[in-house]
């Protein structure tokens, strides 16, 4: 489905009840959607160009396998929009990292091909592992999903 | 001949624009510490008896920047920052995977390197919840711009 209608065809959007509730008007959450899904776009187009060159300390660029950038991108678009987006960088092993930092979450997702793992607030006393679980598109998996901050 | 490097001491690590942020500007943590496979997972630093001011590490960091713009490569040394070898072999990912600081005098005798002590399979949640770690211990910040 096309952002635009995305936009127009979800009723939630446009309904007095939303107003009723006291959340913004249907202009502010237009622009709110189109925010989010421009920044998306710019993600995925930056995890694209790490494919090439990654940036690396020492200026050897950081090569980024193609399937571990396709699942991240895929990870992006299945993400709800009730999500925080999170930063991308290469792990310098050829997979990506997406880091939720505070204040907009604390975890942290590396994403090799069809595969995802994350550590849930890392270096507290209340860190979770989640390890090796399959993606391949469609739904992200709910434990991973439960992990990341909502916005 | 490689020393064993006591808890007590200092460590600095160079910082390099653009790849690491920029002269006054914001760090990109992931790439001060990256821990790429390339270099077998270890990461550069300045064993502080060898450099005890942060001149010294300066000087360090601005013939790096030289040695490595002779050889084609877009870098600008920025500054350092420095933490203690005690807080980084203190650091452990859930499972307990850890850090350790092995004078590695290869490159003089200042030269030393922070990797996974491979005690174990380390998972890739281990290595993230390692790296996200490793910014805390080493928060003092001292910039410098090369003559």
């Amino acid at each position: 489905m096309s952002l635009q209608s995305r936009m127009y065809d979800d009723p939630s959007l446009s309904s007095d009840a939303d107003i009723a509730f006291g959340l913004p008007p249907q202009n502010d959450i237009s622009s709110d959607i189109l925010d989010y899904e421009e920044r998306k776009l710019q993600l995925q187009s930056i995890i694209e160009q790490m494919i090439h060159a990654a940036p690396s300390y020492d200026s050897d660029p950081v090569a980024v396998r193609e399937g571990a950038a396709a699942t991240a991108q895929r990870f992006l678009q299945v993400l709800p929009i009730n999500r925080e987006l999170p930063k991308v960088a290469p792990d310098g092993e050829g997979d990506l990292l997406f880091v939720w930092e505070p204040p907009h979450g604390n975890c942290i997702a590396t994403v090799q091909e069809d595969m995802l793992h994350l550590v849930d607030q890392p270096g507290t006393a209340h860190a979770a592992h989640i390890d090796a679980q399959q993606f391949t598109g469609g739904h992200i998996p709910v434990q991973i999903l439960h992990a990341i901050p909502m916005r | 001949m490689p020393e064993n490097i006591p808890d007590l001491d200092d460590i600095s690590r160079h910082l390099f624009a653009p790849a690491m942020g920029s002269p006054g500007g914001e760090l990109i943590w992931v790439n001060v510490f990256m821990f790429k496979t390339e270099r077998n997972f270890r990461e550069s630093v300045v064993w502080r008896k060898y450099a005890p001011m942060i001149a010294d590490v300066h000087r360090h960091g601005c013939a790096k920047q030289d040695n490595d713009r002779r050889n084609g490569k877009d870098c600008t040394y920025f500054g350092a920052l420095t933490g203690s070898v005690h807080e980084v072999r203190n650091i452990r990912s859930k499972s307990g995977a850890r850090f350790q600081v092995l004078h590695v005098p290869d490159e003089g005798n200042h030269h030393a390197e922070i990797s996974y002590l491979q005690d174990r399979v380390l998972t890739k949640n281990d290595k993230a919840e390692l790296k996200g770690e490793i910014k805390k211990r080493f928060q003092a910040r001292s910039d410098h711009t090369c003559p």
